[in-house]
């Protein structure tokens, strides 16, 4: 048993929040070690302390269990997130004033009418006099006019005025706050404003100037801002002189600051910096000039909605962007949503970005070869570049400079038309590790160029042309070992070709695959019959003898081995076999000898999570003898479907109709063997593991 | 002072480990002794460390001799363990707490991290009563302590009751 405490306190570190709670209850020791960590950082809308504070009551009920539990706790409280009003009051109440980090948002499951108590503040007075609440405590005593000025917000209603009110106090009791972040669903009132004029940035009356240098001047250890109610503007234009060493800024308010104005005075700590509103690519460049320490740049919200073709801000001065290109050293990090309106603007700035290895979200609608280009030019450190060309447009590759280019993975999807540029491709893109294509059906040659030239290759989506069973079979024997996935229509292999080579070995890797297996040996009508009346000879006999799983070991045998003891056997009924029955036999047998084969080989592929026999349309090749029944794999445990038993990670299989060759007893195994639930799409049979 | 040189210790049961000086360097332990009194050629006795775990530590340190990041290995509390770090904390609970201690005693922090963050993963996922059970700890809660806890809690441990 561990009873030293500093170990114990060690190992408290790298205890969750939702373990600590199991921890509290254990002993006396473990309570007093787990508490401080438990009550170390309070989101009050997530686990596990909205279920602490949910003590089953109405809303006043709650505040007061919030309330006495801050209270007990508020010397562990660093790291506070508020999600409504009577938290808000109740942190007030308790004169929390150790807080690091102080977040406001209003969250959905708790977002509550707490806020009509507030509709007008006289009756909330009323109220809460007696339960010496929030008005009567907290804010008699700090008059709104000496803490607050209120002249600095705008008109809101008495709610919202309470809560701008409570949010500001609580700021100005926690000197040492290192983070604060008022998210916009919080509902503060925004800061008063003059209007802002064709386009010029609006500016802050000086009482809301006066009141925010004031508190912010007295919180030194501010690393993290996010403030949004219109104070954006302002703040970072000054915020070189109001905080020169705040690290990390959110910009909620849209953008208007004007370029010049942070040119003037650049922000040398600055490290983070979102902005949740669309900004112009003056402004960007603005950015990367006054901003030397940045390493992460995001634009999580942008949504140019309104058909900007340009990532264009509320500064309407701007203009095709002329200078020289400059070059953001540091950024490590640019998250972006990169729809074309918003890569468009990144790479219409003319920045360079040195060290951004990755393109999270990948590139969008690349449809101008001048962009590949561009993309390529702003970020030439990219190791790995995803493009998905949207509704299917097509990726031109002419001018494509990847000689000078270190991008080692690169992803293409949704591409279609490259017909007339896929010999270029070649020569081109030597990393491409995922290639999705679309209305454009490769030849059997260009499959096996795919798989001579690109050795990486992990992901395949392409359709073949009717005639390339061959290649399809030298393609599963050639293709890189790094091959997880390979889909698309009209991936045929006949079985004479399947049998004919080699036993796969290259794509033993392959999860996920898309097969049509065509050209298996079918009987005749006449013939089935013929077998038919001899099943009503004896069937237990008839079937025992197809289903001779373990006489397959040897096919010559197990061929000729099987008619001669049918022979015997009929001969005992008093039965003569004629040689068409005997012929019918023997397709029978092969049948499904060749079915069983290509199980096997389906078998070996042990990584195999998903299978689709049959994704394209029906077809049935010309030139084989048994025309009326589809010469394709039945999935039945006759035809040897339980050589892919061995396939332990099989999430999903699909098959052509909802019966095809399968019947219940057959599906009943398959089911059962990968705990699979059935269901039948558009005509088609899912097996799908539950 | 060589690079090569070799250092002697002697574990709480007199047997006697020779390892070279960059192994002795991960203990801030045995670095400060050694840089303050220089080598003295003699054994350096660990009363407090049994052979078994002496030899454990040496292989720690051994396997992490050339890491770069060594004292800043674990100190991402959210980052998992590597696979050679997670095989090496397959020991027995009596095996993994004189770790601990061996790990404290000679100053060895990423070792100490490690097998805090081991622990920690222990306890992830527990009820209080199986917690109790892993560690065998007895609950020293009066009814009253403990009906205050499971209300402040928020989570009634029915699985106790």
């Amino acid at each position: 048993m561990i009873v030293i405490p500093e170990i114990l306190d060690h190992i408290a570190i790298y205890v969750d929040a939702d373990s600590a709670i199991a921890c509290v209850p254990v002993c006396r020791q473990w309570r007093d070690l787990f508490t401080p960590y438990l009550w170390r950082t309070v989101d009050t809308g997530a686990s596990p302390h909205c279920q602490i504070f949910a003590c089953g009551g109405n809303q006043r009920q709650r505040h007061r269990w919030i309330s006495a539990l801050f209270q007990k706790y508020k010397r562990h409280i660093r790291n506070l997130t508020i999600t409504n009003h009577g938290e808000l009051l109740a942190s007030l109440e308790n004169d929390l004033t150790e807080l690091h980090s102080l977040t406001l948002k209003r969250s959905i499951v708790n977002r509550v009418p707490f806020v009509d108590a507030y509709d007008d503040e006289r009756s909330v007075d009323e109220s809460y006099r007696d339960d010496n609440g929030f008005y009567s405590s907290v804010l008699h005593t700090r008059p709104w006019e000496l803490a607050i000025p209120r002249e600095a917000f705008d008109q809101g209603y008495s709610g919202e005025a309470a809560l701008t009110r409570g949010s500001w106090l609580l700021v100005q009791n926690n000197l040492n706050l290192r983070r604060i972040a008022f998210d916009s669903t919080w509902g503060a009132l925004s800061f008063k404003n003059t209007p802002s004029f064709f386009g010029y940035p609006s500016l802050m009356q000086s009482e809301g100037v006066s009141f925010l240098t004031g508190i912010l001047s007295i919180l030194p250890s501010l690393q993290h801002l996010e403030i949004g109610s219109h104070a954006d503007d302002y703040l970072f234009a000054n915020l070189a002189t109001i905080l020169p060493n705040l690290e990390s800024f959110v910009y909620s308010s849209p953008t208007c600051f004007m370029p010049w104005e942070i040119l003037i005075l650049p922000h040398r700590a600055l490290k983070r910096l979102v902005f949740k509103k669309r900004i112009s690519t003056e402004q960007l460049r603005a950015i990367a000039v006054a901003l030397p320490s940045l390493i992460q740049l995001s634009f999580p919200e942008l949504h140019n909605r309104e058909g900007f073709t340009n990532m264009t801000g509320n500064n309407r001065r701007d203009g095709p962007v002329m200078a020289d290109a400059l070059e953001c050293k540091l950024l490590e990090s640019l998250d972006i949503t990169a729809r074309r309106c918003d890569l468009n603007g990144v790479l219409g700035a003319l920045i360079r970005f040195p060290r951004i290895k990755q393109l999270d979200k990948g590139v969008n609608n690349l449809h101008l070869s001048i962009r590949f280009q561009q993309v390529l030019w702003s970020f030439p450190s990219l190791l790995r570049l995803e493009c998905s060309a949207k509704s299917m447009q097509k990726i031109i590759f002419t001018n494509y400079g990847v000689f000078e280019h270190p991008v080692q993975e690169l992803v293409l999807r949704n591409i279609g038309f490259v017909a007339n540029q896929i010999q270029s491709m070649f020569l081109r893109l030597p990393f491409l590790v995922d290639l999705e294509v679309h209305i454009y059906e490769f030849n059997g040659e260009t499959l096996l160029e795919l798989a001579r030239t690109y050795r990486m290759l992990e992901r395949l989506q392409i359709d073949l042309q009717d005639d390339c069973s061959w290649a399809m079979v030298d393609f599963l024997n050639t293709c890189p070992p790094t091959l997880k996935t390979f889909r698309g229509n009209g991936h045929i292999a006949l079985v004479a070709d399947v049998l004919e080579r080699a036993e796969w070995s290259s794509c033993t890797g392959l999860e996920e695959l898309d097969i049509e297996i065509f050209g298996i040996f079918r009987l005749t009508n006449e013939q089935e019959a013929l077998l038919d009346n001899l099943w009503k000879l004896d069937p237990s006999w008839f079937e025992a003898t197809m289903n001779a799983e373990a006489a397959m070991a040897d096919e010559e045998a197990a061929e000729t081995g099987a008619v001669e003891q049918a022979l015997k056997r009929v001969v005992q009924l008093g039965h003569t076999m004629t040689a068409a029955e005997a012929t019918a036999l023997q397709h029978r047998q092969m049948m499904y000898w060749t079915q069983r084969e290509i199980y096997k080989r389906l078998g070996q592929l042990t990584q195999l999570r998903e299978i689709d026999f049959f994704p394209g349309e029906f077809w049935e090749p010309d030139g084989y003898p048994w025309m009326g029944h589809p010469c394709t794999l039945e999935h039945t445990l006759l035809s040897g479907i339980s050589e892919l038993a061995g396939l332990v990670h099989l999430e999903a299989i699909r098959f052509n109709g909802p019966d095809f060759g399968a019947g219940e007893a057959d599906l009943e195994w398959m089911m059962k063997q990968w705990s699979m639930t059935k269901s039948v799409v558009n005509g088609r049979t899912h097996l799908i593991k539950a | 002072m060589s690079a090569h040189s070799q250092i002697l210790l002697t574990s709480s049961e007199g047997t006697e480990f020779l390892i070279d000086r960059d192994i002795a360097d991960k203990s801030m332990l045995l670095k400060c002794m050694l840089e303050d009194i220089g080598e003295i050629g003699q054994a350096v006795p660990l009363p407090n460390v049994s052979g078994p775990i002496l030899t454990k530590v040496i292989e720690y340190c051994t396997h992490h001799r050339d890491d770069p990041n060594f004292l800043s290995a674990n100190d991402d509390v959210t980052a998992d363990i590597d696979e050679w770090d997670l095989e090496y904390c397959k020991v027995d609970q009596g095996t993994l707490y004189e770790l601990i201690l061996a790990a404290n005693y000679l100053d060895i922090k990423p070792l100490m991290d490690l097998t805090c963050k081991t622990v920690a993963n222990m306890i992830k996922a527990k009820s209080p009563e199986e917690i109790r059970k892993t560690f065998n700890i007895t609950n020293d809660f009066t009814p009253e302590e403990e009906d205050q806890v499971r209300r402040e809690n928020g989570k009634d441990w029915v699985d106790e009751h």
